[in-house]
């Protein structure tokens, strides 16, 4: 009863009459597309999307922590348009989207202006490829040191096979690194591509 | 002073000029003099009529009379040992007879008992302990929960080394009430990562009651309370004051306080303390902690008056700081967790700096409260307060672009209380303290942020009504008991994902709360109501120098926001945290012993304590995962029964004239019953050991050496977990071992101190402190960021205090 009393009394203080607003996460990134090109060679497209555009939609629950599966990984898995070529040099240009707004948000741009603060990792796993940087942080901001970027890359193939590629973006990682071992920093995104080297 | 007392009596009347007395002179002044809160008749009070030889004292009934007195209106002063004296004046005809009542409980006005003295202040049953301002004043440049830590069974839960949460026998956060000035602290202290938004050294004594005995303060306290309480002021013409500067060279950075009181006779006081901290990147031994520092502004006045009959008190306090997170701590994904952890080092170690960057927090607390007293005769003191508190929160990640300014989290949480109590202390030997309480909360997480919201709007009503009593049974038997009841509703306005919301199976359980639809998210208002009741009986039992308590604390605790609500990625821990809406209260059986020895040169205290509680509410791995930031391990909060057993020692021994020795030990042991398993994060065995030279003669000379070592938890649950990683173009499997606990480590420190005397009354205390002297690589288990570098390397500090 007191109880009772003490809700209806201060309900009168509270003035809750306007609900909350929804809150959209900002800072998404829900495409990533990655442009293959080399000279003669026809353009392979990388991409991937989260449908659902906020994330969490791949969901591991019930499985544990302790997946048995060897070809299950660490990220998200986007699709190829069409198998690479061997022994070609395929320059890469990648581009985020953030489309759980609209307009669609271009976080490339952001990437850019940060571009000290940001460095894209490339590792292949089972496929002959290496990959190189094309791009420094002085392409894209005033003073810029030589470190590389990732914005723009190359992929050198080898042989024929098929494997993946493993992609991520590292933000504030310590620059200039070793690699991804020796970079630190938060994983803004990673992904994962299923990459055929054919004839 | 008993003896003494009559003879500064006889001594005044005989003082006193002896003249004739006139014709006319024949009325009488009799009467009785009693005291105020129980009327029982007070003996050897002095009664004088000022401008006449005339005075008499009281017989042991509490009566006097004088006679011989020539009519007309008189000044009368009527003083007794250890009252504040009262006058009146009166005319006098005839037999004039007058009923005087004084105020008897000056000690507590006066501060005539020394603060020393006063070891177990707030229950007489309950295991208690307290710090005085010696203590406080030396943790000035540190915080509350460092301070704390000089308390056996009191540990702290880091992260880093500005921020360190209090743990009261294994049990923190929403387990602690912490009490600043009268007010409970509403300051969002469910957070791991979020210590308690209170100055220090605005604090007078703080004392730790170990469990859930002290009814008044709440009845969900399973951990028990922590009570700042400033230092009482003086009714008497005074004006006073403090400062402290103290430098340090890990952080090289120091601290600034300084305070001053004014009260006068009439019981009227003022008084204001400020606070300056700025601290730079600490270092481990080895290298920097980038982005370490943190800055804290705080300030506190206030005013009131203090009457024996009656009073009020004014009072603000305003609390700031800016706290950097160690820069390599902040990852993303499970691997950067592992490739974390699996460094040892920070990846990111740069040159000293004084910048705070994200990831950092910044936190604002407004407290101010109001508060009325009066006593009423022979009966108590009712005691009415309204107080005000706002705690706003601000957490920075690292973002990009334009949002690199705008926090991840900015909750504004908006408190309201107003409690009333009445303390019958008028039959002796026996207290009864009652009280009520209503408290309305409100919360915003502003949604610019544009991060989901960890912690939902709402709205919480809280009414509590308790009862308590304290009696003496005879000369060395005292027992205690209380009841509270607390009812408490949680009103809140929640965005839900929809994929999430069916997760969590609430489509089934709770698919009446949703209030509308937005795309992918649901608007719900979940409403939660608790009952809880409280209760505590004990007894303290007094024999030689000895004294025995024994204690039974029932508490029940509704969950908080983050135990209901929680619903994201927690960037420290790299994991997702999952709150749940069917968790219910926690209940808390505790039991604890505590056997005092206190001799001429020994002091001994051992208490152990059982604490069972039902439904206790944790964090847990279960399941993980996938997003493009990567894969995050997945922690939800349930419930277990649980079990806490240990003890705490307290030893103080002076060897001789100069040296003392001084021990303490903590051990608890925590088990999961439900699964009978290990819980997590418990404070491991930890003992300290303090050897003290004291030389008064050389301006209190004081020099003493510190060991501190802290054993090994070997009891943990295993929340490792597998990760595939790539290594030489190959996925393997990789164990992150987020379980085991860091080994045992021992830190040596060094104390030194004396004081010189300045101009009257005011005194010079000068004090170098040295810790971790042999520069001691180490890890904690209890600090969160103990995947990512060292603790801190060793630390010198100079301290410069004034008194006057």
């Amino acid at each position: 009863m007191l109880s009772l009393v003490v809700v209806l009394a201060m309900s009168a203080c509270s003035n809750d009459d306007d609900s909350p607003k929804p809150v959209n996460e900002e800072e998404l990134i829900t495409r990533v597309t990655i442009t293959l090109e080399a000279e003669g060679e026809e353009d392979v497209i990388l991409e991937y999307s989260d449908e659902g555009g906020l994330g969490h939609d791949h969901d591991h629950e019930g499985e544990g922590t302790h997946d048995e599966d060897d070809h299950d990984h660490e990220g998200v898995e986007g699709e190829a348009s069409g198998p690479l070529k061997p022994g070609v040099t395929y320059t890469g240009t990648i581009a985020l989207w953030n489309e759980s707004v609209s307009p669609r948000e271009d976080v490339t741009d952001e990437i850019r202006e940060e571009a000290d603060e940001h460095q894209f990792f490339f590792t292949p796993v089972g496929l002959d490829i290496e990959p190189g940087y094309a791009d420094a942080e002085s392409d894209y901001i005033t003073g810029g040191s030589d470190n590389p970027v990732g914005l723009k890359f190359t992929l050198t193939t080898g042989a024929t096979g098929h494997g993946e590629l493993n992609v991520i973006l590292k933000h504030q990682p310590k620059k200039p690194n070793t690699g991804l071992e020796d970079a630190g920093g938060e994983t803004d995104m990673e992904v994962n591509f299923h990459l055929h080297i054919e004839e | 002073m008993k003896l003494t007392y009559p003879l500064l009596v006889l001594i005044a009347i005989w003082g006193f000029p002896q003249h004739t007395i006139s014709q006319n002179c024949e009325a009488v002044f009799e009467g009785k003099v009693t005291d105020f809160h129980d009327g029982h008749p007070l003996e050897n009070a002095l009664i004088r009529l000022y401008h006449t030889d005339k005075a008499a004292v009281s017989d042991i009934d509490g009566n006097f009379s004088i006679s011989g007195i020539c009519p007309g209106s008189y000044e009368v002063e009527i003083s007794h040992e250890s009252c504040t004296p009262r006058f009146m004046t009166l005319e006098i005809t005839g037999i004039t007879t007058r009923r005087i009542t004084l105020e008897h409980h000056l000690e507590e006005l006066r501060e005539v008992v020394v603060e020393g003295t006063r070891d177990h202040p707030v229950t007489a049953s309950a295991t208690e302990q307290i710090l005085h301002t010696e203590t406080i004043d030396k943790f000035s440049a540190a915080s509350v929960g460092d301070a704390l830590k000089e308390i056996s069974g009191v540990s702290s839960l880091n992260t880093g080394s500005a921020i360190v949460k209090p743990v009261i026998q294994g049990l923190h956060s929403s387990r602690i009430i912490t009490m600043n000035n009268g007010v409970r602290l509403q300051d969002q202290e469910w957070g791991m990562e979020h210590a308690p938004n209170l100055d220090l050294n605005a604090a007078g004594s703080l004392t730790v009651v170990k469990g859930a005995a002290a009814l008044q303060y709440g009845g969900d306290a399973i951990g028990g309370v922590i009570i700042a309480e400033p230092s009482k002021i003086p009714v008497k013409d005074t004006l006073y004051g403090k400062t402290i500067l103290s430098g340090a060279t890990n952080g090289r950075g120091g601290a600034l306080i300084s305070s001053l009181t004014k009260s006068y006779e009439t019981g009227w006081h003022w008084q204001a303390q400020g606070t300056l901290k700025r601290f730079g990147d600490f270092k481990a031994p080895g290298y920097s902690l980038t982005n370490t520092g943190y800055s804290q502004q705080a300030f506190s006045a206030g005013f009131g008056l203090n009457k024996f009959t009656h009073g009020f008190e004014a009072y603000y306090s305003f609390y700031r700081n800016e706290i950097g997170i160690l820069r390599s701590s902040h990852i993303g994904s499970q691997r950067d967790l592992l490739q974390a952890i699996n460094n040892r080092e920070p990846l990111v170690v740069e040159d000293f700096s004084y910048d705070i960057n994200a990831p950092k927090q910044q936190v604002t607390h407004h407290l101010a409260k109001i508060n009325f007293f009066k006593r009423f005769e022979q009966l108590g003191k009712w005691n009415l307060q309204y107080d005000f508190q706002q705690n706003n929160r601000q957490e920075y990640d690292l973002r990009r672009g334009e949002r690199k300014g705008t926090p991840s989290m900015d909750m504004k949480l908006t408190t309201h209380t107003l409690t009333s109590g009445f303390l019958f202390d008028a039959r002796g030997g026996r207290t009864i303290n009652t009280g009520i309480l209503l408290r309305y909360q409100h919360n915003v997480p502003d949604p610019e942020t544009g991060v989901r919201r960890l912690i939902p709007d709402y709205d919480r009503y809280d009414a509590g009504l308790y009862a308590s009593i304290k009696q003496a049974i005879n000369e060395s038997l005292v027992v205690d008991a209380g009841i509270r009841y607390d009812f408490n509703r949680m009103d809140a306005e929640k965005f839900y994902k929809k994929d999430r919301w069916e997760d969590q199976g609430y489509d089934e359980d709770f698919g009446d709360i949703i209030t509308e639809d937005y795309g992918d998210q649901w608007l719900t208002n979940p409403t939660l109501d608790f009952h809880s009741i409280s209760a505590t009986a004990g007894l303290e039992y007094q024999l030689g120098s000895s004294t025995l308590r024994l204690n039974y604390a029932l508490a029940n605790r509704p969950p908080n926001p983050a135990e209901l609500f929680s619903d994201g990625l927690h960037h420290s821990a790299a994991a997702i945290e999952l709150g749940d809406l069917r968790i219910d209260q926690e209940t808390s059986h505790k039991i604890s012993a505590s056997y005092a020895l206190k001799t001429r040169k020994l002091s001994l205290s051992i208490a152990p304590y059982l604490n069972m509680i039902g439904d206790y509410i944790l964090l847990e791995p279960s399941g993980s995962e996938l997003n493009i930031r990567g894969a995050f391990p997945v922690w939800r909060y349930r419930q277990v029964d649980a079990l806490f057993a240990g003890a705490d020692l307290d030893l103080n021994y002076d060897i001789s004239e100069h040296w003392s020795f001084n021990h303490k030990f903590a051990y608890v042991h925590a088990r999961d019953r439900s699964r009978n398993r290990a819980l997590i994060a418990i404070p491991p065995a930890n003992t300290t050991n303090k050897i003290t030279y004291l030389k008064p003669e050389w301006h209190q000379l004081t020099l003493s050496l510190r060991s501190d070592y802290f054993f090994r938890q070997n009891e943990f649950p295993d929340n490792n977990f597998t990760i595939s990683v790539i290594e030489d173009g190959e996925y393997v499997d990789r164990t992150a071992d987020i379980s085991t606990p860091p080994d045992a480590y021992h830190l040596l420190g060094f104390d030194a101190s004396a004081t010189f005397p300045l101009r009257k009354r005011s005194e010079l205390t000068v004090g170098v402190t040295v810790n971790n002297i042999l520069d001691t690589k180490y890890r904690d288990y209890l600090n969160r960021l103990r995947f990512f570098s060292d603790d801190l390397g060793r630390n010198m500090q100079l301290s410069i205090k004034m008194n006057y």
